[in-house]
């Protein structure tokens, strides 16, 4: 069973897999640069990134190998572990930037809320392909809502508002995918914006109280006019402000690697990890910032077409599940670096700095390049 | 299983639409910033990282007549730190100042003034040490342990100094801190915020000058240096480095050994003076080449160092720059007026004799006053006079009637083609005053204007009372009888305005007599009376005194030769002029009133002069004793060089107060005073 099958291994879309190198290449690439005013050695963060994926594509292959559906008879294990690991990380986790969402292992510091999102993806898979057809009406949906409530409100304890959104939209990804009613959910998220933003407006208009502390809520609006950040633009618009004067100083072609001031001369704080695109941006310009864009976008292309042959509707939403979560995150963390999205602390995947996303990014390619593997036989 | 199949294509088909969009949009933002505004953001982001550090050009040099330094630039260190953002910054502090060992050099004044800093990538100025022994010793003591103190730097920083204190203080000036009126004046030369500009004499005079489309002057072009900082504004590398290029050079006709010579003997001649009348302390003193206009020592008392404007002390001499009186502040050589006196005579002398056809060997009797009303005083009873002796012993009866008769139109004829009561238009000096020379249009203007409204004011009065009482009036009659002496009144007080008017506008015969022997309403600089005897001395031609030789490059190169210039050339003849000048030897020969302060000078230096003695015209003064001691002066007499003018105030008599500092200074001129000093050194060996 953990012999992977060799005739298996012809049906696996090599463009999806040279798509996942060519980002990991972008991601190299510029990592030394991106840490070179963090560190004075500039391949200490290289080292550990491409340890993180080497260990990646060791649990990659082992993923890819066992065939997927065994994992359907795991999955309330699963669940059950996700919630036990999500308590664990709030007793003895250790606060980083005033979140608790960290485990210190010796060395190592594990953020056990991105292996979440791959244990949630299997599950709801699981979950919503039990109820295929019946996400009709509104009272079908309370389910699945309920089903990633216990998980999200853990998340949102640490508090890590990214993760908690980035379950959010893999739900409604799979949701989609999954025959929920278009109307009814479309309904919902554009409600759900519709009501978030009131609530902001009428917090400040007439004080009306939010669970979020005040520098959460700037952070969450300072995009729209990050100089109106109640610090001329020292505050929370202060990233913003630098990012998008790094990416638009970057012009067509780019500073040049090592080159961009605004990273270099730490004008622009976090620049290896969450605002690692504006590095891109300022170093490598229009034509690196699209390029990494377009390879996303492929990825996904490739990967919904790797859903569309899938075995079974759990592989599809296995499958829909990691790209919406990719999708998610390319936009709010490019989104927040050129100014439009709200600054919300998540990864971009595969380039980011960041060992616990890249393990869990690679245990989740090697699901779908195991569904990919096992796809439905196309009739000649 | 194949319906489904069509409907997860149908689906997956949405959801990779809303997945283009979403790239798509991202896609634009981005060609947004990069493509379209990406000039604008590479400003901001060089605005970011890019700092101008600008360096002080060193000032030029101001030199006397001889190259003698009167204004220099001196090197003081200047430690300062920068802020380099490391851990052990506190450290640093603490070691420096353990090193400097200076009592004002704490570690709180230090952080005080990192804390105040807001240019971070500018290191903060920690203190200024002049050229020392002792500062020396710290210096070293700071390059041995130079990888102790990261971000400690000492530069040598230049600094204005004056070698000679106070000497020629009023005409050197000094420099200060640029002001707000100055900065908004000099905007196009670039002048920043914490400049050093010239605030008064040569240095503000000076400062620059646009010369065939080139400014020059005693101020330096800055230079830069452009500064890469990070984002904690420490700096990172040097980018551009522009030096500053060195102010010009700045000789001046000043004869700075003249100038010690005059303000020595003025200080000393002051200072006795001051022993007998406490108002006394004050007096002006200028020397002008004949030939030239040139202006070779000027000095004003009280005197100010322009030391004490660059390194502090003024702080602490406030009340002496402030409080005192008669204080330092105005150049009383420049911006006091003072009457004239008997220096006036030769003006009277010489309209006579041109235009009265006076004989100068004609003799009037002196016997101790004029004999007209209000028959002004003489000195002395002088007995037969002729012009000669009346200037040798400035009788007033004498030249009250010469005046009378050649009338006051021609005194002030020849009045004004000497200068007198008009600026010299001297240049390069600070703001001069007009002085005045009373003439009747003058007198007719000034006093009409005050009897007039004295005689309003009366009149309104009058008015005023008048109204209220008819406003009490019972009765009819009791009213006519109010108008008609109303009436009567006003009719009273025309006539005596009319007599009143007639009188205070009108030139009266005595105004001529006042203004013949220098008294009355005359009042004038010391400028003008020494432009008006060097004017006389070499022949009549007034020339514009002026004090910038030439400025010459920071390279040694002359960018400007200043000439003299010709302001007029009197109509006077040539033999009024010379029977003059034999008055004004006759002053210092055997009987003249300044004999005694030239009788050992050699023969072939004579000196023709003239001295005055002034009623002060100050409000409090005793008419009766409180006089300005005026003398003027040129020599040698036959063939002069030099003209000098002075007043000491409270000086009593010219003779033995201005005309020992115009003894000082042809001795000096002359090299009279070796003899002097050789004969105190024989003393002192003895």
């Amino acid at each position: 069973m953990f012999k992977i099958n060799t005739r298996l291994l012809k049906n696996i879309d090599f463009v999806f897999v040279i798509n996942v190198i060519a980002i990991l290449a972008v991601g190299i690439m510029i990592l030394p640069s991106a840490s070179a005013s963090v560190t004075s050695n500039p391949l200490y963060f290289v080292k550990k990134q491409l340890i993180a994926i080497l260990i990646g594509c060791i649990v990659m292959v082992f993923t890819a190998s066992i065939n997927y559906r065994y994992i359907r008879r795991f999955v309330r294990h699963l669940y059950i572990l996700n919630i036990l690991m999500l308590i664990t990380v709030l007793v003895i986790g250790t606060e980083i930037n005033g979140a608790k969402s960290w485990i210190k292992l010796g060395p190592l510091a594990l953020q056990p809320s991105e292996l979440s999102k791959i244990i949630m993806i299997v599950c709801f898979a699981d979950f919503l392909d039990k109820r295929q057809g019946k996400l009709k009406r509104l009272r079908d949906f309370i389910p699945c809502f309920l089903f990633f409530a216990i998980p999200l409100m853990l998340i949102m304890l640490q508090p890590d508002m990214g993760s908690g959104l980035v379950f959010v939209a893999i739900m409604l990804g799979m949701m989609l995918v999954g025959g929920a009613n278009l109307k009814l959910l479309s309904g919902l998220v554009g409600g759900g914006f519709i009501a978030g933003v009131a609530s902001i407006w009428a917090h400040f208009k007439f004080g009306m109280p939010l669970p979020l502390k005040y520098h959460q809520i700037m952070r969450l609006i300072a995009f729209i006019n990050p100089y109106a950040d109640g610090e001329g633009g020292r505050g929370a618009g202060y990233h913003i402000i630098q990012s998008k004067v790094a990416i638009g100083s970057g012009g067509l072609t780019g500073k040049g690697l090592f080159k961009g001031s605004q990273v270099q001369l730490n004008f622009l704080p976090e620049h290896h990890t969450d605002f690692i695109f504006s590095v891109i941006g300022e170093e490598l310009g229009f034509i690196g910032g699209a390029l990494l864009l377009l390879l996303f976008l492929s990825l996904i292309y490739r990967a919904v077409q790797i859903a569309l042959n899938a075995k079974d509707m759990f592989g599809v939403l296995i499958v829909i599940g990691f790209s919406s979560m990719i999708v998610f995150h390319v936009l709010v963390n490019v989104g927040m670096t050129i100014g439009l999205m709200p600054v919300v602390g998540i990864p971009l995947p595969f380039v980011s700095y960041g060992g616990s996303a890249m393990l869990a990014n690679m245990t989740a390619l090697g699901l779908i390049l195991n569904i990919n593997m096992r796809r439905k036989k196309i009739p000649f | 299983m194949e319906n489904s199949r069509n409907k997860l294509k149908k689906t997956l088909t949405i959801y990779m639409a809303i997945t283009v969009i979403i790239f798509l949009s991202l896609l634009s933002k981005l060609f947004f910033l990069q493509v379209v505004s990406a000039h604008a953001y590479k400003t901001l982001s060089d605005d970011n990282r890019i700092r101008m550090v600008a360096k002080d050009a060193r000032r030029g040099d101001i030199l006397d007549r001889n190259g003698n330094r009167l204004a220099t630039s001196k090197p003081v260190f200047a430690i300062s730190i920068t802020n380099l953002g490391s851990k052990n910054q506190d450290e640093v502090i603490n070691r420096l100042v353990k090193i400097m060992d200076m009592p004002e050099v704490t570690p709180e004044v230090i952080k005080e003034k990192m804390k105040r800093h807001f240019r971070l990538y500018e290191p903060v100025e920690i203190v200024k040490l002049p050229w020392s022994a002792e500062a020396l010793q710290v210096i070293t003591k700071i390059e041995e342990r130079r990888r102790d103190l990261p971000g400690v730097i000492i530069q040598e920083v230049p600094r204005r100094y004056y070698p000679y204190g106070s000497l020629a203080g009023h005409i050197l000036g000094y420099v200060g801190k640029i002001s707000k009126d100055e900065l908004e004046k000099y905007k196009q030369y670039g002048y920043g915020m914490n400049d050093i500009i010239g605030k008064r004499g040569i240095e503000r005079s000076a400062e620059l000058r646009e010369i065939s489309n080139q400014v020059v002057g005693l101020r330096g072009k800055k230079g830069v240096t452009q500064m890469e900082v990070n984002a904690y504004n420490h700096p990172v590398r040097k980018l551009v480095e522009i030096p500053p290029t060195p102010g010009y050079n700045v000789e001046l006709t000043l004869d700075i050994n003249m100038q010690r010579a005059m303000e020595n003997a003025m200080n000393e001649i002051i200072a006795e003076i001051k022993e007998k009348n406490p108002k006394a302390g004050a007096g002006g003193a200028v020397v002008l080449d004949v030939n030239t206009g040139a202006i070779l020592a000027m000095a004003s008392k009280p005197d100010i160092d322009p030391n004490d404007f660059v390194n502090g002390k003024y702080e602490e001499k406030i009340d002496y720059y402030h409080k005192m009186k008669p204080g330092p502040w105005w150049n009383r050589a420049l911006q006091e007026e003072y009457p004239p006196g008997s220096t006036f005579k030769m003006i009277t002398g010489i309209a006579a004799l041109e235009f009265a056809g006076i004989d100068p060997e004609t003799k009037i009797t002196c016997t101790g006053q004029y004999w007209k009303p209000p028959y002004i005083k003489c000195w002395d009873v002088h007995g037969k006079v002729d012009y000669y002796k009346a200037v040798a012993v400035s009788c007033n009866t004498y030249f009250q009637y010469v005046g009378e008769k050649v009338g006051i139109e021609n005194i002030v004829k020849v009045a004004r083609q000497f200068g007198l009561g008009q600026k010299t238009g001297a240049r390069d000096i600070d703001s001069e005053s007009k002085g005045l020379l009373p003439t009747p249009e003058w007198k007719s203007e000034v006093r009409s204007n005050s009897v007039n409204q004295k005689y309003e004011k009366k009149r309104q009065n009058l008015e005023k009372k008048y109204n209220e009482l008819k406003a009490q009036a019972q009765t009819a009659e009791e009213l006519e009888r109010l108008e008609k002496q109303e009436e009567n009144e006003l009719r009273a007080l025309e006539a005596r305005y009319k007599i009143d008017y007639k009188f205070a506008t009108e030139w009266h015969p005595f105004n001529t007599y006042n203004t013949s022997i220098g008294q009355g309403s005359n009042q004038y600089t010391v400028l003008q009376l020494a432009n008006y005897i060097a004017t006389f001395a070499n022949g009549g031609k007034r020339w514009k005194p002026y004090l910038i030789k030439r400025i010459v490059s920071p390279d040694g190169q002359i960018v400007k030769e200043y000439q003299p210039e010709l302001v007029q050339t009197v109509e006077i003849s040539q033999d009024t002029l010379d029977i003059t000048k034999r008055g004004m030897e006759a002053v210092t020969s055997p009987g003249g009133t300044a004999y005694y302060l030239f009788k050992n000078f050699p023969e072939n230096i004579k000196v023709a002069a003239k001295t005055g003695t002034a009623q002060t015209g100050r409000a409090g003064d005793d008419p009766e004793s409180d006089f300005h001691g005026i003398f003027v002066a040129f020599a040698p007499a036959d063939n002069p060089e030099i003209a000098f003018a002075g007043v000491i105030e409270y000086g009593e008599h010219g003779g033995s107060s201005a005309g020992k500092v115009a003894k000082a200074i042809f001795e000096e001129y002359f090299n009279l005073q070796e003899q002097k000093f050789s004969q105190k050194d024989a003393n002192a060996t003895q």
